[in-house]
C-alpha cells in the first residue's frame, strides 16, 4: 500500500474526539471500522461529522458496525428496544430527541434525518485490498475466506486474540474494546477499539503505510 | 455446605475469566432455606452479563466497578463487606473494598433514586400480566432496598430480612415479600407496591406511558429506573448493560 491511509476505530458518539482526530488526518484516505453511535452522548453529531467528511472526501470508506446494524434492525422491527438499549442505544435516541411521548421507534425514525438513515444503510460490511482486510469484527479464524456480514460485522471472534493466529494478510478491526487504551497489535492482526465512548478511552487511528497510531 | 464445597461448586459453574469469587446472601450468612438461591459474585477483567447455573446466580463485576461502588458508599458493597465469604480472592479484593468503603453521609439521594424507579411498578393488572415475574422481581428489589437502607440508617448493617424488619420495626416488609414470593399474582404484587409508595412518601399514580418511553425519558435522570426498566422489558432475558448502581 502506497497511499497514505488512516483506519479509524470505534467512536461511539464521542464527536469531540472524532473532530480532533479528523483534524489531524487532513491528507489521508480514511477508513472507519464502524460503531459511530451509541453509549457516548453525541451520536447525532458524530454521524453528521462522518457524513460531511464523506461528502467532502467521497473516497472515504465508512464500514458498518454492529451498533449501526442494531439501529437499522430496530427500525426494521427485528431488534427489540431493550436490545438496542442494552447496547447503549438510549444515548443515541436522546441525541435526536430530548423526550419521547409515544412510539419510540417511530419518533426516532422521524427525528433522524433521512440522510443519516440512508448513510447507515449504505455502509459496506468490509473493505479488502491486496494486502489487507478491514471489517468491524475481523475475520472468522475458523473460516477466514467468509465475507458474510454476520462474520464481518456481528460476531465476536475471540479466537483472533489467541497467540499464534497469523492471517495471510493484515486484518484490521474494532469491536473488541481493549483495556488500557492501547490497540491490540499482533502478527498481522490489529484491533483499534481502545474504549472510545465505552470505557473513556481514546479514539485511535492506524496510520498506513507507517503502521503507527494516532490517538485523541 | 462447607466453604470448601462452595469453592468446588464455584469452580464447576464459573464460566470465563475470573479474578475472584465471593459467596454472599443467605448461603454466606447461613440462614438459607430449601428454596434459596446461591448467590456468587464473579470478578471479571471486563464488563460481563450475569448468568445462572441451576439455583446458582452469578453476577459479574469488575474490580474497578466494585472499588468505585465502595467509594460511593454503595449499599451493595456494604452488603458484600458485611457478609460475603471469599471463595477465591488472591488479590485480597474483599479487604480492598473494606478499606475503600465510605459510609454515605445521607441516604436521601438513594431514596430519591428508588422513588424515581417506582413508576415502573405502578401498573394495571394487564401490564403486570405481560411480565409478572419481572415486575414482581423489580418490586421486591425496590422494597428490599428501602428496608436495607432504613436498617443501615438506624445503625445496623444487616441483610437478613428477618433481622432487617426487627431493626426497622416493620414486619409488613417480610410478610409481603414472602407472600409475593409464594404466589406471584397481581394482588400480592400490589401489596408490595403499596408499601413502596408509603416508604417513598409518594402518592400512587398509575404509569400512563409505555415502559420504553419511561425508560428513555429517565435516561440521565435516574439510572436505576433505566436499569430496572430494561430488565422488565427483557422479561428476564440476560443482556449486557453497564450497571450503574445509584450513589447513596
Amino acid at each position: 500500500m502506497t497511499r497514505a491511509t488512516a483506519i479509524v476505530g470505534d467512536i461511539h458518539g464521542e464527536a469531540g474526539q472524532l473532530s480532533e482526530l479528523i483534524g489531524a488526518l487532513e491528507n489521508r484516505h480514511i477508513i472507519f471500522v464502524g460503531d459511530y453511535i451509541n453509549r457516548g452522548s453525541r451520536s447525532r453529531e458524530t454521524l453528521e461529522q462522518v457524513i460531511e467528511l464523506k461528502l467532502n472526501r467521497p473516497e472515504t470508506i465508512c464500514l458498518l458496525g454492529n451498533h449501526e446494524a442494531a439501529l437499522l434492525g430496530y427500525f426494521a422491527g427485528s431488534v427489540e428496544f431493550y436490545e438496542l438499549a442494552g447496547l447503549g442505544g438510549i444515548a443515541t435516541i436522546r441525541s435526536y430527541l430530548s423526550r419521547v411521548s409515544g412510539d419510540v421507534r417511530e419518533e426516532l425514525f422521524l427525528a433522524m434525518p433521512k440522510a443519516h438513515r440512508e448513510f447507515l444503510q449504505s455502509c459496506p460490511s468490509y473493505f479488502e485490498s491486496e494486502d489487507m482486510i478491514v471489517s468491524h469484527c475481523g475475520v472468522d479464524p475458523a473460516n477466514p475466506s467468509s465475507r458474510e456480514p454476520v462474520d464481518m460485522v456481528m460476531t465476536r471472534h475471540e479466537e483472533l486474540f489467541r497467540p499464534g493466529f497469523t492471517p495471510p494478510k493484515l486484518v484490521v478491526c474494532g469491536h473488541y474494546a481493549q483495556q488500557g487504551g492501547l490497540p491490540h497489535v499482533d502478527n498481522n492482526f490489529i484491533c483499534l477499539d481502545t474504549g472510545c465512548g465505552t470505557t473513556g478511552g481514546p479514539l485511535t487511528a492506524l496510520l498506513l503505510p507507517e503502521r503507527e497510531f494516532l490517538q485523541r | 455446605m462447607s466453604t470448601a464445597e462452595f469453592v468446588q461448586l464455584a469452580r464447576r459453574v464459573i464460566v470465563g475469566p475470573c479474578l475472584a469469587t465471593f459467596l454472599y446472601g443467605s448461603y454466606a450468612r447461613g440462614d438459607f432455606k430449601e428454596d434459596s438461591d446461591i448467590d456468587i459474585i464473579q470478578v471479571t477483567p471486563a464488563h460481563s452479563a450475569p448468568y445462572s447455573a441451576g439455583k446458582v446466580n452469578i453476577t459479574c463485576y469488575t474490580r474497578d466497578q466494585l472499588l468505585r461502588l465502595a467509594e460511593a458508599g454503595s449499599l451493595f458493597v456494604l452488603h458484600l463487606i458485611s457478609e460475603a465469604v471469599a471463595l477465591d480472592d488472591p488479590a485480597h479484593l474483599l479487604d480492598a473494598m473494606k478499606s475503600a468503603y465510605i459510609h454515605p453521609t445521607s441516604y436521601a439521594p438513594f431514596y430519591e433514586e428508588l422513588a424515581g424507579a417506582l413508576p415502573i411498578v405502578a401498573i394495571t393488572q394487564t401490564m403486570f400480566d405481560d411480565a409478572p415475574l419481572a415486575y414482581a422481581a423489580t418490586a421486591s428489589y425496590l422494597l428490599r432496598s428501602f428496608a436495607y437502607a432504613k436498617a443501615v440508617e438506624l445503625g445496623n448493617a444487616t441483610f437478613a430480612m428477618e433481622d432487617v424488619v426487627k431493626v426497622i420495626g416493620d414486619n409488613r416488609v417480610l410478610v409481603r415479600l414472602r407472600s409475593l414470593r409464594l404466589s406471584i399474582d397481581y394482588r400480592a404484587f400490589c401489596s408490595v407496591v403499596e408499601l413502596l409508595f408509603e416508604f417513598a412518601h409518594r402518592t400512587f399514580l398509575y404509569r400512563t406511558e409505555a415502559l420504553d418511553v419511561f425508560v428513555v425519558n429517565s435516561y440521565g435522570e435516574c439510572d436505576l429506573a433505566v436499569v430496572l426498566g430494561l430488565r422488565v422489558l427483557s422479561k428476564g432475558n440476560l443482556f449486557t448493560y453497564v450497571f450503574l448502581e445509584p450513589k447513596s
